[in-house]
C-alpha cells in the first residue's frame, strides 16, 4: 500500500512535469501546426535563468532574502523564454505556416545553435540550483513522505493550468485564438489579425517552457542537453492526448507519466521508458487521431 | 542543353566516384599525406548511402523518417558481431562474459557464419521496418504524426539497446573490431584497405544505381504523386499504404547497408549512432545537399561530413555547431532544394530575371525615344 501510493505520488509529480512542457507544445502545434523542435531548449533556457537569477541573489543581495530566488526566478525565466519565443517566431516561424515537416527541421538548427550556446556560456559541465530552504523537507503522512519541492511543482503546475484555461476560455484573447485555431481563414475575415495572435500564443507557448525549466531545475543538475530528456515524451504526450484540447493533453501527460512509474516498479527505467513508448505507438493503432478529436468532415484532418 | 539537364546528376556522381576511385592512388603517391583521410572517405561512403535512402523516403516519398538512425545501428551491430565472433572464434566476448554469460546467446548464434549474417544485415532492419511501416501507414498516420513516432520508437530502441548490456555491452557498444578483410591498420595492410574501400565504393555506386532506377520509372512518379496528393492517388486506385511501406522497408534496408560499410571503417559501434541528434544529422545532409534528387543526397553527405572532418579541430568545433545548424535552419527556410536546387533551379531564374530586366530597360528606352 505504501508502495503504491508511492508510485502514485511519484507517478503525478512526473505527470505534472510532462503536462508543464506538452502545453506549450500543444498551443502551438494545435494553433499554428508548427512542430518546435527548440522546445526542449527553452526548457533548458529556463532552467539556466533559475541559475543566473541565483547566482545574482547570492552575489548582489543580502542573505536574508536568498531564499525567495525562486520566486524570481519563475517570472525572470518566464520573460527571457516569451521574448525569444517572440523572436524565433517573428524571423523563423512566420516562414513556414503551412509546412509542417519544415518547421519541425528548421526548429531543429535553431536548437543546435541554442545548445551549443549555452555549452559556451555555462560550460560542458551541469549546473546545480539548490532548493530554496522553505522547500527541503516534506510532510509525512502515516508512512508515506512527500517531499515539498514536488508538491510545490504540481502546484505550480495547477497554477499554470488555471491561467492557460482563463487565456483560453475566459479572455477575449483566448476567444480569438480559438477562432484562428478553428478556421483561419474565416477569423481574419472576421477582423482578427491572425499574425498577432499567431506571435503572442507562440511567445506563451515558449514561456511555458520556461516555467517547466525552472521545476526541472529542482530536481537535478542542469546541463544542455536536459530539455532532450523531456521532450520525447512531452511530444508523445500531445500526440497521445489529440490536438487542440488541453483536456487531451492534461490526460495524455498523466497517462505517460504514471504508467512510467509504475512499469519502473518491475523493471528498470530506460526498459519502462521504452515499454510505455511502445504501448503509446500500439494504442494510436486504435486512435490515429489521439484521444481526444476535433470532429471535422475535411479530409486532410 | 534538355539531355545535360537530365544527364547532369549521373555525370556529376561518376565524377564524385572517380575522384573516391582516385583517393588510394593519391595517398601512394603522397598527395594525401594520411591514410586516415582514406578510412574517413570510407566513413563518408556509408553517409552517402544511409542518405540515398533517406532521400528516397524524405526527398521522394515526403515522409520524414526521424529513425534512420535506428536501421543504421542495426546494420552495424549485426556486421560488428559477425566481426567480433570471427575475432573469438564463436565463443563469448568479454562483455557477455562480464555480464554474467557462460555461452553464446541463441541471437548471436546466426552471425558466426558470413552468409547468414550478410542476409541478416538486409532482414534485420527490413523486418523491423516492415512491422513498424505495416502498423503505421495501415493507419493513415502521415506527416508529423509519423515524425514524431518514429522519433520515440528511435528512442525507445536506444534505451532498450542500452538496458540489454550483457547482450550489446550498453553505453560502450561494440569496440576494438577488425574489419571482413582483417586488420586494416598501419602500413602493412594498406592493400587490405584499399580492398575495402573499392569494394565500399562499388556498393554505392550499386546502391545509386538501383536509386535512380527505382525513381525514374512509373513507381518513382507514384512516389512523388504520393509525396504531393496522397489523397489523390489513393482516389486514382493506389493502395498507398503498401508503396509506402515499400520504400519504407527499401530505405531501412539501405541505412542497414550503410551502417554494415560503417562499422569496417570506424571500427566500432555504439548506441549513440542510433540516437535520435544523429537521425536527424543524417536528414541535415540530405536537406542541404538537395532532396528529392539522389545526387543531391550524394553531394550532402559528402560535404557536410568533409567540412566538419576539417573544421572539428582545434577551436572550430564549437563554431561547427552554429555554423550546421544555420545553414540547416537557413536552407530549409529560403532553399528547399537545398545545393542541388540553387544549381539547377534559382541561379537559372534569378539569370533569367536578370535578362528580362535588361531586355526590358533596352526596351524602354527605346519606346522613350521615340
Amino acid at each position: 500500500m505504501v508502495q503504491f501510493i508511492n508510485s502514485l505520488f511519484n507517478g503525478i509529480s512526473l505527470s505534472s512535469i510532462i503536462l508543464l512542457t506538452s502545453l506549450g507544445l500543444a498551443i502551438t502545434f494545435g494553433l499554428m501546426r508548427v512542430i518546435n523542435m527548440a522546445h526542449g531548449e527553452f526548457l533548458m533556457i529556463g532552467a539556466y535563468m533559475t541559475y543566473v537569477v541565483q547566482q545574482f541573489f547570492i552575489h548582489y543581495l543580502p542573505e536574508s532574502v536568498g531564499d525567495l530566488y525562486y520566486i524570481a526566478a519563475i517570472p525572470f525565466a518566464f520573460g527571457v523564454t516569451y521574448l525569444l519565443g517572440s523572436l524565433l517566431e517573428r524571423f523563423v516561424i512566420s516562414h513556414l505556416y503551412g509546412r509542417e515537416i519544415d518547421s519541425l527541421l528548421a526548429t531543429w538548427g535553431i536548437s543546435l545553435i541554442l545548445q551549443q550556446a549555452a555549452r559556451n556560456i555555462f560550460g560542458t559541465q551541469g549546473v546545480n540550483v539548490t532548493a530554496p530552504s522553505f522547500l527541503n523537507g516534506g510532510v509525512t503522512i502515516g508512512k508515506c513522505t512527500f517531499s515539498w519541492n514536488r508538491l510545490f511543482i504540481i502546484l505550480m503546475v495547477a497554477v499554470c493550468m488555471f491561467f492557460i484555461w482563463i487565456i483560453m476560455y475566459r479572455s477575449n484573447f483566448g476567444k480569438q485564438m480559438r477562432a484562428v485555431m478553428q478556421n483561419r481563414t474565416m477569423a481574419q475575415c472576421m477582423g482578427i489579425n491572425s499574425r498577432k495572435v499567431d506571435n503572442i500564443t507562440f511567445s506563451i507557448g515558449s514561456g511555458l517552457a520556461g516555467i517547466a525549466g525552472c521545476s526541472v531545475a529542482l530536481l537535478g543538475s542542469i546541463d544542455s542537453t536536459v530539455g532532450q530528456n523531456y521532450i520525447v515524451n512531452s511530444f508523445m504526450a500531445v500526440v497521445l492526448g489529440g490536438v487542440g484540447k488541453l483536456l487531451g493533453t492534461v490526460l495524455g501527460s498523466t497517462i505517460i507519466g504514471s504508467a512510467s512509474i509504475f512499469t519502473e516498479n518491475y523493471t528498470s527505467s530506460t526498459i519502462a521508458k521504452a515499454i510505455v513508448l511502445l504501448i503509446v505507438i500500439l494504442f494510436l493503432q486504435k486512435r490515429p487521431q489521439g484521444l481526444f478529436v476535433i470532429k471535422s468532415r475535411s479530409l486532410d484532418e | 542543353m534538355k539531355s545535360l539537364k537530365k544527364k547532369g546528376p549521373d555525370i556529376c556522381f561518376a565524377m564524385i566516384a572517380a575522384v573516391l576511385a582516385c583517393a588510394p592512388l593519391m595517398l601512394n603517391a603522397g598527395i594525401l599525406n594520411s591514410s586516415s583521410i582514406v578510412l574517413f572517405l570510407g566513413k563518408c561512403i556509408a553517409f552517402a548511402i544511409v542518405a540515398i535512402g533517406i532521400d528516397l523516403i524524405w526527398g521522394y516519398t515526403g515522409i520524414l523518417s526521424l529513425g534512420h538512425g535506428l536501421y543504421f545501428a542495426l546494420g552495424g551491430y549485426c556486421m560488428a558481431m559477425y566481426l567480433k565472433l570471427q575475432e573469438t572464434g564463436g565463443g563469448i566476448t568479454d562483455f557477455m562474459h562480464i555480464g554474467g554469460m557462460t555461452e553464446l546467446p541463441l541471437v548471436w548464434r546466426p552471425f558466426n557464419y558470413f552468409p547468414v549474417a550478410l542476409i541478416l544485415i538486409i532482414a534485420v532492419p527490413g523486418t523491423v521496418a516492415y512491422l513498424i511501416g505495416y502498423f503505421i501507414f495501415r493507419n493513415r498516420v502521415k506527416g508529423v504524426y509519423f515524425s514524431i513516432i518514429s522519433q520515440a520508437l528511435t528512442w525507445a530502441g536506444y534505451s532498450i539497446f542500452i538496458a540489454l548490456s550483457p547482450y550489446t555491452n550498453g553505453n560502450v557498444g561494440i569496440t576494438e573490431i577488425k574489419t571482413i578483410l582483417g586488420s586494416i591498420k598501419g602500413e602493412a595492410h594498406k592493400q587490405a584497405m584499399f580492398e575495402l574501400f573499392y569494394i565500399s565504393l562499388a556498393i554505392l555506386i550499386v546502391v545509386y544505381a538501383a536509386a535512380r532506377f527505382l525513381t525514374s520509372g512509373k513507381f518513382g512518379c507514384l512516389l512523388v504523386a504520393i509525396r504531393d496528393g496522397e489523397n489523390r492517388t489513393y482516389f486514382s486506385g493506389y493502395k498507398v499504404s503498401a508503396y509506402k511501406n515499400f520504400i519504407y522497408v527499401v530505405s531501412a534496408v539501405t541505412a542497414g547497408i550503410a551502417g554494415a560499410v560503417f562499422v569496417n571503417f570506424n571500427g566500432s559501434i555504439t548506441p549513440s549512432q542510433m540516437t535520435i541528434s544523429y537521425s536527424i544529422a543524417m536528414v541535415i545532409w540530405v536537406a542541404i545537399g538537395g532532396r528529392g534528387t539522389i545526387i543531391g543526397a550524394v553531394i550532402g553527405a559528402f560535404l557536410i561530413n568533409l567540412c566538419e572532418y576539417n573544421l572539428s579541430s582545434g577551436s572550430m568545433v564549437e563554431i561547427w555547431q552554429y555554423i550546421i545548424g544555420a545553414a540547416f535552419c537557413i536552407t530549409i527556410l529560403f532553399f528547399k532544394g537545398g545545393i542541388v536546387g540553387i544549381i539547377t533551379e534559382q541561379i537559372p531564374a534569378a539569370a533569367e530575371k536578370l535578362k528580362n530586366r535588361k531586355k526590358g530597360t533596352k526596351e524602354a528606352l527605346r519606346y522613350g525615344s521615340k
